[in-house]
């Protein structure tokens, strides 16, 4: 493994001389919140930060994105298909998101390639951030997906204080390093042996810890659980946990008219929380009620994703507690889960302490 | 990137004919505009097509053909909303948007040799006539063949030609009931397990093939466990919400399957295992 040193003072000179080749997005500072936008210019940036509200998934998988646009002229159908192709660098994501994007790759690459969702990741570039300070909400520790990356990034920063640790993780990372040749300093074992220390001390700093083991198998047998229904009295049906996960895929597919002659087919988020989400014609549907939605979210991520994909579609980022107007929470329900199958009465129906 | 093909994008297909099943079930003929993509489009019975309407979206509607004859193919869609209305209004000629085929489809050379029951309700024929025709051309592969029909009143019975043509096959036998019958209808009344109490079908190397309205499967399954069906020889094709068609949208999923991919074909032994209720 190649290790360098990048003088904090030093990251916007390398944005700057990454900015030819590639579109950056990185973390900014919005009042409240720090969201991950693209750069106009290195200052912008906020790299210390927890993380953003919603999952930078989005430039992979866009909130709203065109299939292809059509137009009907005199002389036939026209189909034109959108590809994006710019070159992007995601600066300062975190492990947990890096580990929802892995997952994701594995739900657009099974089977039928998914060519909107790949072209862009083929283009996108993963300079990572290693967390020395776990939020409240965080639970990647858990899962074995944070709080420092082990795969899937080009670069990883790793805070030490004036100056990050880089470690370089793939090819294309080691082209980042060359274009901003100069700005790198050098990197030995002192400097690893002290992000090793930040790390346990990370490690050691988590408020949640959740016991995942046998989730997967403990909730198959509570499918008829009436710990569901406490859940479901809480849900209102908003969605927002979908919408701000990481690992979440759903989308609808919709035409939009723009013309007499001519629209576009867009493809955009959608939530199995959403009563819709099911419906057939005639008004049948499958998943008719509230209880058999929610159920659907956490079989989802803790059921389903382990059998189709072989790991579980939850990276502990915390997000959909943080979200969620009703305090559904995905630690208590895992936490529950365990409990229930032992015979205990849960109480999944109140707001937990935290 | 090596050049792969873009899922989301539909075809042209023009209609080449249109039938008149029902008041609210017609066939279409279609062929893609382009011919090498005609001649090249193979499907086995059982899969379905993404039905495009550019400005209405999409629809998933079951080859109802048998595949065979690849100079066309044949959908048979009921009028339920919005873009099977204006599919419905569409003439000879008139161009709609086709991507697939998709799905796992029916088993065939695994029932060669076998015994066939077929149990359809209202439009549920369409994707097992895709079977039937497929067994017929190949009758000497098979055993004997039963079809087991049921629709709302008689105005509604799909394929009727064929239906008096299959019943006119050698060891073929077509049973058919209608929920309410007319002052014309002389056949049976009744839902379509009725018929079950009609004929005699032999548990002994047969398998049986399921599509209607969603409640009625369960009804036909547990005749057929009755009667000594084995769990994998009793083979539903199932219907769910779906956008991409793809396994990827997540909208079709039961317990971990994907309808659009892992399906829409399954067999009891399989359903029987999913969390969540078919
Ligand atoms: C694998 C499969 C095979 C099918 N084969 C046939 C067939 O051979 N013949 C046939 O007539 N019908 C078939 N259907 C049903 C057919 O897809 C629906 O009737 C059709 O999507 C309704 O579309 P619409 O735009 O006319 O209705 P809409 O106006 O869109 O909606 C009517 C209702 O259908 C629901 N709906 C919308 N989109 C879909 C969708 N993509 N899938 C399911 N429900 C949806 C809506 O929520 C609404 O409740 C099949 C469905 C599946 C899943
Ligand atoms: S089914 Fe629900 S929980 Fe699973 S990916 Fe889709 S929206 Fe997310
Ligand atoms: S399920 Fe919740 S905690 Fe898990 S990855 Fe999604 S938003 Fe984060
Ligand atoms: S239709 Fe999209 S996953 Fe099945």
């Amino acid at each position: 493994m190649t290790v360098r040193l990048l003088k904090k003072a030093r990251c916007i000179d390398l944005v700057d001389a990454l900015s030819d080749d590639y579109e950056i997005v990185a973390p900014v500072r919005k009042k409240d919140d720090t969201l991950f936008e693209p750069l106009s210019g290195g200052a912008e940036m906020d790299l210390d930060y927890l993380n953003s509200p919603v999952a930078p998934r989005e430039f992979l998988l866009p909130q709203d994105e065109t299939v292809f646009e059509y137009s009907d002229p005199e002389n036939g159908t026209t189909l034109q298909p959108k590809i994006k192709d710019r070159c992007r660098i995601i600066l300062g994501i975190r492990s947990c998101d890096l580990n929802g994007i892995l997952l994701l790759d594995s739900v657009f690459s099974k089977d039928i390639p998914d060519l909107y969702y790949l072209n862009r990741r083929e283009k996108t570039v993963f300079i990572a951030m290693a967390c020395n300070q776990p939020g409240n909400s965080c639970f990647c520790s858990s899962l074995k997906t944070g709080p420092s990356a082990s795969e899937g990034y080009d670069l990883l920063l790793t805070d030490l204080g004036d100056e990050y640790l880089v470690e370089v993780g793939s090819s294309r990372g080691e082209e980042i390093v060359k274009i901003g040749r100069g700005l790198f300093g050098e990197a030995g074992e002192p400097e690893i042996k002290r992000k090793a220390d930040l790390l346990a001390i990370a490690l050691e700093s988590f408020v949640l810890r959740v016991d995942f083991q046998r989730v997967t198998e403990l909730m198959k047998g509570l499918f008829a659980d009436g710990m569901w229904e406490d859940i479901a009295e809480r849900c209102l049906r908003c969605g927002g946990c979908s919408f701000v996960c990481p690992t979440c895929h759903c989308f609808n597919l919709f035409d939009r008219q723009l013309s007499e002659t001519s629209g576009k087919r867009t493809r955009g988020w959608d939530s199995c929380l959403f009563s819709g989400f099911t419906r057939m014609a005639g008004g049948i549907n499958p998943r008719g009620s509230k209880v058999e939605r929610i159920r659907q979210r956490f079989f989802c991520k803790l059921v389903y994703y382990v059998e189709k994909y072989g790991a579980y579609g939850c990276v502990g980022c915390g997000r959909c507690t943080d979200t969620c107007p009703g305090y559904i929470d995905i630690a208590q329900v895992v936490t529950s889960v365990s409990l229930r199958s032992k015979g205990y009465e849960v109480d999944v129906g109140a707001k937990p302490e935290r | 990137m090596a050049n792969r093909e873009n899922p989301y994008l539909p075809y042209p297909a023009v209609i080449q004919r249109v039938k008149e099943e029902t008041s609210d079930i017609k066939t279409f003929s279609l062929a893609f505009k382009d011919k090498a993509r005609q001649t090249t489009f193979y499907y086995r019975p059982g899969q379905f097509v993404q039905v495009s309407i550019l400005g209405l979206g999409e629809a998933p509607i079951s080859l109802s053909s048998a595949p065979c004859c690849n100079g066309s193919f044949e959908l048979s869609v009921k009028r339920s909303g919005r873009l099977t209305e204006r599919l419905h209004q569409l003439k000879p000629g008139d161009e709609i948007g086709i991507r697939g085929p998709y799905g796992n489809g029916f088993p065939y050379e695994e029932i060669k040799g076998k015994n066939i029951v077929f149990v359809g309700g209202g439009i549920g024929l369409a994707p097992l006539r895709s079977l039937i025709n497929s067994i017929i051309a190949n009758r000497d592969d098979f055993g004997s063949l039963q079809i087991l029909y049921g629709a709302r009143t008689p105005a509604d019975l799909v394929f009727k030609d064929e239906l008096n043509c299959w019943s006119e096959t050698d060891g073929v036998e077509v049973l058919v009931t209608v929920d309410i019958g007319d002052e014309r209808w002389t056949g049976n009344v009744g839902v379509v397990t009725t018929l079950f109490a009609k004929t005699r079908i032999s548990a002994d190397n047969t398998a049986a093939f399921i599509c209607g309205p969603p409640v009625m499967i369960p009804f036909v399954i547990r005749d057929l466990l009755e009667i000594g069906l084995p769990e994998e020889w009793i083979i539903c094709t199932l219907e769910r919400h779906m956008k991409c068609g793809i396994g990827k949208c997540g909208h079709c999923n039961i317990g971990s399957k994907y309808v659009c991919l892992d399906g829409p074909v399954f067999n009891y032994r399989e359903l029987k295992q999913l969390l969540e209720s078919f």
